[in-house]
């Protein structure tokens, strides 16, 4: 009995181990080419022991053509990021605020619109934005870019605001109105403080979609508002040479992407589950 | 902004109804109407725009011809064995991503749900796909996929079996398919995780009492009442595998030989390479219905699981 015992606890190591290793490996391998020298980037069969350099990341910001559009793209992803999550928490809290706590009538109606717009496959809008933005001369700019990331994100951030504005005590808020706070103060002065980790969670979401987007910035941005997914989506070079700096600009793509999910890892999971569970 | 209502004492638990006054009624409105205005203006007016175009035989390369043809564009779509390739691979894919996300991801969450030392590490790792750039997947995955130095053939090597053109026209379906569930796979974990810290111990420990086996527990008390979570995610998962772009982009750009030409990547290229506009908007129109019946079709699944 006691040996089975043992026997099970191995094998979930053993499965464990597999599972990390399966999910972790391909962008693990990424970051190491990044660290490789061209030569052994390319080496068959492939080499783990290598003095590590950081010729490739030298080389992608060191001017050069490819150096200032990288430069011109991270630029253009954090300041898109920025302004999509920003705009999209500004839009959707009030909304979730209004459709989880004073519930007017045809609540049940617009919450299905709001989320119920996420079924439209963002692919539907590329060719209309195209042709509306182009005679306005706004193919290639921030706008054409954040018009669509704030419209698909908000259905994303009303169904987890609500979620996390549901588990909110209702007490709290009512203390406060009795208190002399009106309706929008104890919003602002209970309610949203209370939210912030939820609302952290949410704009990291929002602020995904917009760091990783390429549906849209492929076809709308061409040179002064391209991203960091377009730049890494057109370096596709069968020459090996390359692999080191592909490796290099995936690599600043994901580090902050990592950071952030260990920083929030605790409210990621409870904010999608929140709304999934609960519907 | 503070109404007079408001400040009006409770009286008693009554008392605790008058304190949502009419006036939040405009006010709940005035808070939505931003959110609802927005939506309208950047969705539905481009969706509207791209019903009409649909009706359009409309080609940038030739504006002088463009003209109303009704269905035209429709029936071009499903009568040109390219398009219909396109819809077929796309029902295909999505079909055998979402089997295997589903079956994984379950397998997954329960790994995950047992208590041991490192556990949330663990799960944290295993999320790492989800919430990366399906770009950088995509191209991590090239790289593992290189037929001379990838890391997959390496490893084939080492039990003596000779390298694969794992993006050539035989393997491409494949190829793209494993980098898809990959990724994918750890929101439906996520999402039955969470179902099953919903479930209540006491339930499983009735079971226990009772002389349950492990299977039976899992086939008889968890599986029933995780249905209703599962079916969640597979719409979910249907839904955004139908309209998948960009790891096949990145990939093989639908190609070799258009072995992974899904619709995603067909209405791209009917668009902005052979700037076809009016059949662009068709084919996103068609991926639009068979999105909405699938997903339909799912929530009646769902709700007739959640009444019984």
């Amino acid at each position: 009995m006691i040996l089975l015992q043992r026997l099970e606890k191995v094998l979930l190591a053993v499965c464990i181990v597999v599972v990390v290793a399966v999910a972790v490996t391909p962008l693990a391998w990424m970051m190491l080419t990044s660290l490789k020298p061209s030569l052994i980037a390319v080496a068959s069969p492939p080499q783990i022991l290598f003095t590590p350099t950081l010729e490739h990341y030298i080389a992608l910001f060191s001017g050069g053509d490819a150096g200032s559009t990288l430069g011109l793209a991270f630029v253009n992803s954090i300041v898109v990021t920025a302004v999509s999550m920003l705009l999209t928490i500004a839009i959707a809290c009030p909304a979730a605020y209004a459709l989880s706590r004073l519930r007017p009538a045809g609540t049940a109606s617009l919450t299905v619109f709001i989320i119920g717009v996420r079924m439209l496959p963002p692919i539907v809008l590329v060719v209309p934005l195209f042709r509306f933005l182009q005679p306005l001369g706004l193919n290639d700019t921030y706008l054409a870019l954040l018009v669509p990331y704030v419209g698909l994100s908000i259905p994303l951030a009303v169904w987890m605001l609500i979620g996390f504005f549901q588990n909110l005590p209702r007490e709290l808020e009512e203390a406060a109105m009795i208190d002399g706070c009106g309706r929008l103060g104890a919003f602002w002065h209970v309610i949203l403080p209370l939210a912030a980790p939820g609302m952290a969670a949410t704009s990291i979401f929002t602020g995904l979609l917009a760091w990783n987007d390429l549906v849209f910035s492929l076809p709308l941005t061409t040179t002064r508002a391209v991203t960091m997914p377009v730049i890494a989506a057109r370096m596709r070079v069968e020459e090996g040479v390359l692999w080191g700096q592909l490796g290099a600009v995936s690599t600043i793509m994901i580090v902050p992407v990592i950071l952030l999910t260990f920083f929030v890892q605790r409210h990621i999971v409870s904010g999608i589950a929140s709304g999934a569970v609960k519907g | 902004m503070h109404s007079p209502t408001t400040f009006r004492p409770p009286t008693a638990a009554a008392g605790l109804q008058r304190l949502i006054p009419r006036s939040d009624r405009s006010l709940a409105y005035t808070l939505l109407a931003p959110a609802i205005l927005t939506l309208l203006v950047i969705l539905l007016v481009p969706l509207a725009y791209n019903l009409w175009l649909s009706t359009y035989q409309y080609n940038l390369l030739r504006p002088r011809q463009t003209a109303f043809t009704g269905l035209g564009n429709y029936i071009d779509i499903l009568t040109n064995p390219a398009h219909l390739n396109a819809l077929w691979i796309t029902v295909a894919f999505t079909a055998f991503a979402v089997l295997a996300q589903t079956l994984i991801g379950t397998a997954l969450a329960l790994l995950l749900n047992i208590d041991f030392p490192g556990n949330h590490l663990v799960r944290t790792l295993v999320l790492m796909p989800m919430l990366i750039s399906e770009v950088v997947a995509a191209l991590s995955w090239r790289l593992i996929f290189h037929t001379e130095f990838g890391l997959l053939n390496a490893l084939l090597g080492v039990v003596g079996i000779g390298p694969k053109v794992w993006l050539g026209e035989d393997l491409s379906f494949v190829s793209v398919l494993v980098v898809e569930i990959w990724q994918h796979t750890p929101f439906v974990m996520l999402i039955i995780l969470a179902g099953l810290q919903t479930i209540p111990n006491e339930l499983i420990e009735a079971s226990r009492v009772d002389g349950a086996s492990r299977w039976q527990r899992f086939r008889f008390v968890v599986l029933p009442l995780l249905v209703p979570i599962i079916l969640l995610a597979l719409v979910f998962r249907t839904m955004f595998t139908l309209r998948v772009f960009t790891p096949v982009w990145v990939l093989t750009s639908g190609g070799p030989a258009d072995s992974t030409l899904v619709i995603g990547i067909d209405i791209y290229r009917t668009a902005f390479r052979y700037y076809d506009l009016g059949a662009a908007a068709a084919l996103s129109i068609i991926l639009l219905v068979v999105t909405l019946i699938i997903t339909l079709a799912y929530m009646r699944l769902l709700r007739r699981e959640a009444l019984s």
